[in-house]
């Protein structure tokens, strides 16, 4: 034992008799003290990593509401991706709101936490809360999507039993503004009407925005003069849309009246949930004399010369044809278009045959439901069996009914050079022009011209904005009520376009049931409230776009007035 | 002298091993920081995404058309939306000064005569109520606390 190292004991020789066996237990001893050490060792490393490193370092997360726990309901979110207009403005996005609960066995003070809660939120009373957070159970609901600032307040009350969760809700900036196109979507998540409803599946899994061809500002100069003019009139819905011609988007798009996408009525048959420009299905009137005058110079090649005689109503199985303005004379296609006469309309009809005015309808769309986005889509409402009495008063736009946005589309396929277009909602990036032709370019610029008249001496003056050259056509349908016309309520429709020499924008503007007031003379028809309506909007239009207007632009009807009586042109 | 090399060789074992266990918890607990390190940052990231969201959403809520036309009704009082006659093409047409005050007299603008006596022409200037107050936005002070916002858009339309 010279060496006096630390380590000595351990090798200690026994000598004897036994010493085999010492030195056995002995081992035993050693390595039963070394177990221990490094057990002890083990421990003491645990303790250091448990209290210091880990205790310290895990500090800044363990507050209350961990956000742990918002990571753990991420993947059931509610999360939708957001709905942008055409210039990327906000109309539905997902925001993010805590909603509280409590553990009532953790709370530490009942009485001081009910206080304070009832103090952040005025609505709920002293009584009730403490009732709640006092119950046996171990999960209440406080109150559901908080505010950031009723959040933090919650927060510095400092009551652990107060636990946050987090998911994402639907908001809508615009609020009504775009409501019947963008739809709204559950407290679930889940697209009930609109883009909200047809794009569900998209919306959930995307995170890119889905922009839309609306744009807030032409909508919102749609929706205020459509408001207006049901303002004035009294009336009971109103619709308006605006195109583009060329292309289809639609720019603006307004059912009224329309409703809160933060709190649509749970009663879908209430009249602010219907759509009345895809869903409604409306015998739109004399709107349709384009599309029957449109097929008789398309197809029977009519000079504009033409004459037809209404001077007698027209009698055919049992129907009487009548004029609202009854000239009482010959007229020539120009003049039938300008005074809307039904008469003449329904003998072009005659001309043109029930097929050819079939074909012609069904070319345009107006026989069968529209593709659109948006799966609030009605089928039109066709006479069955369509007999030749049909024909002519489908000539007019009586006896069969389609959307709004049916009229406009077809329309705008009329007056866009005669090339089909598709009306949609989403935006492409690159839109695509279509090359299904419909009708000559030749009739198109035709009816152009007498769209223009019907503006610039007809029945719908009061449209005419100065250096835009608004051309279309009124029109003034009584209401079917259970199988019989009622003279008190009406349609009054206005589709057109402009600049109706090269245009660009449709435009469409529908009053359902005006009532006639002292400044319309006791008028209820398209061209007193419809019309007025259009020149508000296309003048706003076009400053908001940038169009400039031309006062030297040439009249294109100018040349139509040779085919126009003095007597007609009133 | 056999018993010491073996022994030594222990110690050195040991040593490793206590080394590599050492450098190993080091190694580990970095990568655990590290770890909790880009978790802030995570959640740090995508709390500024729901700020952004926030306010661009609040952004698009104070700049509806309905808001601004009211605000410009109401404190733009001398302003007015343009109307198509009021906008030519061509910047020619604009009427020069010096040919409206020889043309006709008491036209809106009114010259100054560049003679030698200056004459001081009386100008109709009309002072429209300029508000005496700094204009204050009642709507946007309204909206100041998101709860406000949050009822207004939970309420709809408030005007």
């Amino acid at each position: 034992m010279s060496r006096k190292s630390p380590f000595a004991r351990l090798t200690m020789r026994i000598v004897g008799e036994k010493s085999g066996n010492l030195d056995l237990v002995r081992g035993r001893i050693v390595l039963l003290v070394t177990f221990f050490v490094f057990a002890y060792f083990v421990v003491m490393v645990r303790v250091v990593d448990a209290t210091l490193i880990q205790g310290l370092l895990n500090d800044a997360d363990s507050f209350i509401g961990a956000p742990q726990a918002e990571q753990e309901t991420e993947g059931e979110s509610k999360f939708r991706a957001d709905i942008v207009d055409r210039n990327g403005v906000l109309l539905a996005t997902s925001l993010k709101t805590a909603s509280l609960h409590a553990d009532p066995k953790l709370i530490l003070n009942p009485i001081d936490t009910a206080r304070g809660l009832s103090k952040i939120f005025p609505d709920m009373t002293y009584g009730e809360t403490l009732k709640k957070l006092q119950s046996e159970k171990r999960f209440v609901w406080i109150k559901r999507n908080l505010t950031p600032d009723e959040q933090m307040k919650i927060l510095q009350l400092g009551e652990p039993g107060l636990v946050f969760d987090y998911d994402y809700r639907r908001f809508y900036p615009q609020g009504a503004l775009v409501s019947h196109m963008v739809g709204y979507s559950n407290i679930d998540g889940l697209g009930q009407a609109g883009i909200e409803r047809s794009f569900n599946n998209l919306l959930k899994e995307s995170s890119e925005p889905l922009a839309l061809t609306i744009d807030v500002r032409l909508q919102h100069v749609l929706r205020r003069e459509v408001l207006k003019s049901m303002k004035d009139f009294t009336a009971k819905a109103g619709a308006g849309i605006l195109m583009n011609v060329q292309t289809g988007e639609v720019l603006a798009a307004t059912s009224l009246p329309d409703f809160n996408p933060h709190a649509p009525s749970g009663d879908e048959n209430s009249p602010e949930m219907f759509n009345r420009l895809t869903l409604g299905m409306y015998e739109l009137g004399s709107t349709f004399k384009i599309f029957t005058t449109a097929a008789l110079l398309e197809k029977n090649h009519v000079s504009f010369s033409k004459k037809y005689d209404t001077s007698q109503p027209l009698k055919i199985a049992g129907h009487t044809i009548h004029d609202y303005h009854p000239e009482k004379r010959p007229l020539s296609v120009p003049e039938i278009f300008m005074v809307s006469s039904n008469i003449g309309t329904a003998h072009m009809a005659q001309d043109i045959g029930t097929d050819g005015l079939k074909d012609f309808f069904s070319d345009l769309g107006l026989m069968t439901k529209l593709p659109f986005e948006i799966d609030e889509v009605g089928s039109p409402i066709l006479p069955s069996p369509w007999r030749e009495v049909n024909t002519l008063t489908a000539s007019y736009g009586h006896g069969i009914a389609v959307s709004p946005l049916q009229l406009i589309t077809a329309a705008s396929s009329i007056v866009n050079g005669g090339i089909k277009i598709r009306p949609h909602l989403v935006k492409q990036d690159k839109e695509e022009i279509s090359s299904t032709r419909v009708i000559s370019q030749q009739t198109s610029l035709k009816m152009r011209q007498l769209m223009r008249l019907v503006v610039s001496h007809g029945t719908a003056r009061k449209a005419e904005v100065a250096g835009y050259e608004i051309g279309g056509k009124t029109g003034t349908a009584e209401k079917n009520v259970h199988g019989r016309y009622d003279k008190d309520r009406r349609i009054a429709t206005f589709v057109g376009a402009f600049p109706i020499n090269d245009p660009k924008y449709a435009v469409l503007v529908m009053i359902d049931e005006p009532h006639p007031n002292k400044s319309s003379y006791g008028f209820a028809t398209a061209g007193w409230v419809a019309a007025p309506a259009i020149a508000r909007i296309v003048s706003a239009v076009g400053s908001l776009t940038g169009m400039k207007p031309d006062s030297d632009a040439v009249d294109i009807s100018d040349s139509l007035m040779q085919f126009v009586s003095e007597k007609g042109g009133h | 002298m056999r018993k010491i090399v073996i022994r030594l060789s222990t110690v050195f074992v040991l040593m490793l091993a206590i080394l590599s266990g050492a450098s190993l918890f080091w190694v580990s607990q970095q990568v655990q920081q590290l770890e909790r390190e880009q978790r802030v940052m995570h959640q740090q990231v995508s709390s500024e995404q729901e700020g952004i969201r926030v306010l661009s959403a609040e952004w698009d809520y104070l700049n509806r058309p309905e808001r601004l036309e009211y605000l410009s009704s109401r404190y733009l009082k001398s302003m007015e939306l343009v109307e198509p006659e009021n906008l030519l093409n061509d910047a020619n047409l604009v009427p020069e000064k010096q040919a409206l005050e020889e043309g006709e007299e008491g036209s809106i603008i009114s010259v100054v005569h560049p003679v030698s006596k200056p004459e001081i022409t009386k100008r109709p200037t009309v002072v429209r109520d300029i508000p005496q107050e700094p204009i204050e936005d009642s709507v946007s002070k309204k909206t100041d606390d998101f709860k406000s916002i949050l009822d207004q858009i939970v309420a709809g339309d408030h005007e």
